[in-house]
């Protein structure tokens, strides 16, 4: 079970329905990492993330009364941060963002030691420039995928998309990153 | 199934996301196809790095941070955002209205007379007192109301009246005199004959207890008060002037004679004999203007005799005559 995944027991959906300030603040502390992580993945900037991340929990606040459960609140709130990024990204009223500013991803090695160290920077470098490559379409599958886990038919739901352009965008998005990152491949 | 089919359903097969006919088909080609294999080994370490990616940590105080956006703001603070943002818009819009706000209230209070004489009376009275009391720096307020203003005056007038030097017995053969001349009209008994002006201040004291006293006092009163202010010293054109502004009636009286130095003897002999007093004297196109304050008991003997010296035209009388009533009679031939 994921985590968040407590938080769809119906009492607790009557309580976020009812206005219920503490229940909301439960919502928001237990998804705030993944709603903020696919928003610092898809956008690359830590406070452009904060601020779209905040963003997307105002309006699940506003929008709760409407929500009827057919998906998991996760799901939910993955679907209006990924609709929140992609409009960010399509409006192109962006600062510009340093190439490599931030270190967004974090590749763990059971290895360890200085040299796996060196290694493992140079494949998060090589992974955050491959990821941050991919088109908008292909990344944000990428992400709902591999990095936050969601299934096929979660992320269909999310993007509204058909289970078939899902499984050939993460196709496509595979591939991508798999060329780039041939290197580091056994 | 070709190659490129079954490279399009290898990410499916690493997330078992395939139906188990399409499973069966794949892993048929894998079996044979030993580039196809490569190209899943690939895919699978690649999605075994993705998995291994930490997970993204929100900044510390994210839930306080949207948990003060999403409560409702309150009342006063809605005001505010409703009254001042935005603040480059409203504000000198504010400021501008409420400028043409001052302006419109300081004309208002100018071309208004009425307003104008209510910010006067509500000015405190230190910032402009009266002029007698600059000249009496010891005399009550005239501010009090009249009551209180009584009740200070009375232990004054007393204490003034005790302080006052015995009779001279020159002041005894005027009052002498006097009383003759009252046998002869047959009115009360005048003041003393004048003296010269000595001091201010005793004079302004006295000036002070006739207009406390004007509205209590009886005939008995207002002769002591007469005498009191007879033997304290007369008051100064300063005071005078200052009892003008308080209101002392004044009477014009225009005297055409044929011989206008006689006239002016007959006069100084008619001050001396009804105790009146001579405050100024000055001279005009063809005329002198006398200018004496006569005491009420003699007002009328004086006015007669006044009248018996030529043509009197009395201008300004009042219906209740005050204890000294302020005559400027003017004589022209």
């Amino acid at each position: 079970m994921r985590e968040g995944d407590a938080a769809d027991a119906p009492q607790f959906l009557e309580r976020l329905q009812a206005g219920d300030a503490r229940a909301f603040e439960e919502l928001v502390a237990a998804h705030q990492h993944r709603v903020f992580g696919v928003a610092l993945r898809m956008l690359g900037n830590a406070a452009e993330a904060e601020e779209i991340a905040q963003e997307a929990f105002l309006r699940a606040h506003r929008s709760l009364p409407e929500f009827r459960g057919d998906s998991r609140l996760s799901t939910w709130l993955y679907a209006i941060v990924s609709r929140l990024c992609l409009n960010r990204l399509a409006s192109g009223d962006r600062k510009a963002v340093a190439h490599g500013e931030e270190i967004l991803l974090r590749v763990a090695d059971p290895r360890g030691g200085p040299e796996a160290g060196a290694e493992r920077s140079e494949l998060e470098s090589a992974l955050h420039r491959a990821i941050a490559e991919l088109s908008e379409e292909r990344r944000v599958v990428v992400i709902l995928r591999d990095l936050e886990g969601l299934s096929y038919e979660e992320i269909a739901s999310a993007l509204s998309l058909e289970l078939g352009t899902v499984r050939s965008r993460l196709h496509r998005a595979r591939m991508d990153l798999k060329d780039k990152l041939e290197r580091f491949l056994p | 199934m070709t190659c490129n089919e079954t490279r399009e359903l290898l990410s499916a097969l690493l997330d078992e996301a395939l139906d188990t006919g399409e499973r069966a088909q794949v892993e048929t080609h894998l079996a044979g196809c030993a580039e196809c294999r490569r190209e899943l080994e690939g895919l699978r370490a690649t999605t075994g790095i993705l998995a291994r990616v930490e997970k993204a940590r929100a900044p510390v105080g994210f839930v306080d941070r949207v948990m003060t956006r999403v409560r409702p703001v309150p009342w006063y603070r809605r005001l505010g955002r409703a009254l001042f943002l935005p603040l480059s818009i409203k504000l000198p819009l504010e400021a501008g209205a409420m400028v043409v706000i001052a302006l419109l209230g300081v004309y208002l209070l100018q071309t208004t007379p009425e307003l104008k004489d209510a910010a006067r009376h509500d000015a405190p009275p230190a910032s402009s007192p009266p002029a007698i009391e600059r000249s009496v720096p010891s005399a009550p307020s005239p501010a009090p109301p009249a009551p209180a203003r009584d009740r200070e005056a009375e232990p004054k007038r007393q204490a003034l009246v005790r302080q006052r030097p015995p009779a001279s017995s020159e002041d005894d053969a005027r009052r002498g005199a006097r009383d003759e001349a009252q046998k002869n009209v047959g009115s009360p008994a005048p003041p003393p004959a004048q003296e010269p002006p000595k001091t201010e201040a005793p004079a302004a004291r006295s000036q002070m207890s006739r207009s406390t006293e004007k509205r209590e006092s009886g005939p008995e009163r207002a002769d002591e008060d007469k005498k009191g202010a007879s033997s304290a010293s007369p008051a100064s054109p300063s005071v005078l002037s200052a009892k003008q502004q308080m209101g002392a009636p004044v009477v014009t009286g225009a005297l055409t004679v044929t011989d206008r130095q006689r006239a002016e003897q007959s006069l100084a002999g008619l001050i001396r004999t009804t105790g009146a007093r001579e405050i100024a004297r000055r001279e005009e196109s063809g005329a002198v203007v006398v200018e004496v304050e006569v005491p009420q008991a003699e007002y009328a003997a004086f006015t007669r005799e006044l009248a018996a010296l030529g043509s009197l035209r009395l201008e300004g009388q009042p219906t209740e005559i005050p204890p000294l009533v302020r005559l400027n009679v003017r004589i022209s031939e």
